[in-house]
């Protein structure tokens, strides 16, 4: 599994996943993701793009990331998965939790605007 | 289960929802296998037929039974967001039915697909295999994906237990290690808590392990445990590297600033587990070489202060000897033969704040004063500089002691910033009359002894101290020194010299000293009070400047 950083101007970060998010995907990058998103405040697009299979353990991941970011009063929204991440991410109710977005772009101005 | 999918020929989509399948199965297998103690290696058979797929996952480990569960409600809300749930909602989501049975102390976990898209594959995958569908015989058709040597075969925890050893990323010296690694290695660390101001390590000491800072501070101090402290170790970082590398004890004080957790890290566990790991080896280094840094500008630092320090001592030093250069050098008045003489001054600290001077106005007078600045130090021998400069400059233009002083006095009021001021006593003595006309402005009275007479304290108009108003009045007083009279001038460095057990010198022991001394010469008289002084106060630190001048009019 992979993870790229791209900071954008100010807290504005968008990190993005290539490969399977499944048991080992999920903990080849968990410190790093974890470090990388829970550590300061910071408005985080999820860039699921690359990202072919999500698991309930990659779930986990993202939802923990979420939370720690939301601790330190910054958020954490997922963009462009696949429709079958999609679906994955629905049937766990992901969504009920963070919004998902279509494209990069809307994820970023909706950060933007909160 | 890629080879397995594109032999059946399944689609992309079918596909992703049996992976998701067995994944989900998978995960609960090694949640729930394993914390039994029996093996925990899970057994996966699939079969697909032109309609299905159908898969069977067997585990020994505790029942668990993801099909009658009851998933847990979505959570309402992030923060509420707990651990499990998601994986029996996705099975259920994407497979189209599944079974669990708890067969010859094993879990047995079937699921059937039903295949949507089709995908160009042979035609043989169009075959249903009707007679060698047998749903729990052990063939596998690829090999567990979870190898049992693994550590994440033998990670028994749930997600929660995992964020707790989150930290791991946040250790500098695990930066940038593998997790899996690194997770294995520290999970059996021990752990202790200590409270703010717990001593962790002192100079001279050992310990067995090196400690990183979990929660709170540690602070590290060099030379004693209450001075500043040198730096501060924060969460993350570690303390007692340094000793551990070298076995050396250790060279300072490591104490908690706040209650703290420490992770304690065995010496053995450091060396021969985890400096193999290149990231950790290399971590450390660079840890190493901070220190180092920090040290070398720590040094630099100290070997600046010391020569400041040097600096300033030399100073000091040399403003001591101008200052004693500025006192009377015995004998006093050698070509009076009429006239005894001598004094001393001994400064409590390195420059003083007292003076004294007798010297001649004329062929026929004589100038005698004592003083003494407020304080001690350096600004209190300036300004006693001040005095003396301004005395010698009045007293070469005039010889009325009440116009010296009221000269005198007008001269320190202004710039007077640092609110200093002297108390003093001075007089001119006429040799031919006998004479002595004084002024007290705000000394203390000198002893007196007329014609042999017991000694007494000198009566006569007392005045302002000098340096505080410009409107203070001066007045002097007359006297007659007959011959065989005795004038001793002195500062209450004597009287208030203190003794160990808390008593004053005093001026009665001071009249008892002169009396006993009234037979020999001035010097001689001198010496006796100073002797009698480090006499009584012996043992106990000199408060303040002692000085004193004897005068006598021979018979």
């Amino acid at each position: 599994m992979k993870m790229t950083i791209h900071p954008l101007a100010g807290d504005l970060t968008v990190i993005s996943l290539e490969g399977r998010l499944d048991i080992e995907g999920a903990q080849s990058i968990d410190d790093q993701f974890t470090f990388a998103t829970t550590t300061k405040q910071k408005r985080i697009v999820v860039d699921l793009a690359q990202v072919g299979f999500v698991a309930s353990i990659g779930i986990r991941t993202l939802l923990s990331s979420a939370r720690g970011q939301a601790a330190r009063g910054g958020r954490m929204v997922l963009a462009r998965p696949t429709d079958m991440v999609r679906k994955v991410l629905v049937t766990a109710g992901v969504d009920q939790l963070m919004p998902i977005f279509e494209t990069v772009e809307l994820a970023q101005g909706a950060l933007e605007l909160s | 289960m890629r080879a397995f999918g594109a032999d059946a020929g399944l689609s992309e989509d079918d596909l992703f929802g049996l992976d998701v399948c067995l994944t989900e199965a998978l995960t609960n297998s090694i949640r729930y296998g394993g914390l039994n103690g029996k093996s925990p290696l899970t057994e996966i058979a699939c079969e697909a037929t032109a309609r299905l797929v159908r898969c069977t996952v067997v585990d020994a480990g505790v029942a668990f039974d993801p099909v009658g569960a009851t998933p847990p409600p979505l959570p309402p809300s992030l923060a509420e967001a707990g651990e499990g749930g998601a994986g029996i909602r996705l099975i259920r989501e994407f497979s189209d039915e599944c079974t669990y049975e708890w067969r010859d102390g094993r879990n047995v976990f079937s699921f059937v697909l039903q295949r949507h898209g089709t995908r160009a594959g042979s035609p043989a995958d169009w075959i249903e295999r009707g007679a060698d569908r047998r749903v729990g015989r052990n063939r596998e058709v690829f090999p567990p994906l979870i190898d049992a040597a693994s550590p994440v075969a033998q990670d028994r925890r749930s997600g929660q237990d995992r964020r707790a050893n989150g930290f791991i990323s946040q250790v500098r010296m695990f930066r940038g290690a593998p997790y899996s690694a690194m997770e294995p290695l520290v999970a059996d660390c021990p752990r202790v808590s200590i409270a703010a101001g717990e001593v962790w390590l002192a100079p001279g000491g050992r310990s067995n392990d090196v400690a990183i800072v979990l929660r709170g501070r540690l602070r590290v101090h060099v030379e004693r445990p209450d001075s500043r402290p040198t730096f501060l170790i924060d969460v993350g970082h570690c303390a007692g590297e340094m000793q551990l590398l070298d076995g050396k004890p250790a060279s300072a004080f490591v104490i908690a600033d706040v209650d703290s957790d420490l992770l304690l890290i065995p010496a053995e566990l450091l060396r021969e587990g985890m400096l193999a790991i290149p990231k950790v080896a290399s971590n450390l280094l660079a840890i190493l070489a901070g220190r180092i840094r920090r040290s070398d500008r720590l040094i630099a630092e100290q070997v600046r202060a010391a020569l400041e320090l040097e600096r300033l001592q030399r100073e000091i030093k040399l403003a001591q000897e101008i200052q004693i250069n500025m006192l009377p050098v015995p004998p006093l008045f050698p070509g009076l033969p009429q006239i005894d003489c001598a004094g001393f001054m001994r400064a409590a600290t390195t420059v003083g704040g007292d003076f004294y001077d007798a010297f001649g106005l004329d062929a026929g007078h004589v100038f005698l004063t004592i003083g003494d600045i407020c304080g001690k130090g350096l600004p209190s021998a300036l300004f006693m500089v001040r005095t003396l400069t301004t005395l010698w400059n009045e007293t070469s233009r005039r010889r009325n002691p009440q116009r010296i002083v009221e000269l005198l006095n007008t001269h320190l009021c202004t710039n007077n910033d640092s609110s200093l001021f002297v108390s003093l006593f001075c007089g001119v003595y006429d040799l031919a009359t006998h004479q002595f006309t004084f002024v007290n402005a705000g000394h203390n009275a000198p002893l007196i002894s007329i014609d042999g007479e017991p000694f007494r304290p000198l009566q006569g108009h007392a005045s302002l101290v000098a340096g505080v108003s410009p409107q203070a009045v001066y007045r002097a007083t007359n006297v007659v020194l007959k011959p065989g009279s005795t004038l001793v001038l002195y500062t209450d460095g004597v009287t208030d010299a203190e003794s160990v057990n808390n008593q004053w010198f005093g001026e009665d022991r001071l009249i008892q000293t002169v009396e006993r001394a009234r037979g020999g010469s001035m010097a001689e008289l001198a010496d006796a009070v100073l002797s009698a002084v480090d006499v009584f106060a012996r043992g106990a630190e000199q408060a303040d400047d002692v000085t004193l001048l004897a005068f006598r009019v021979n018979t």
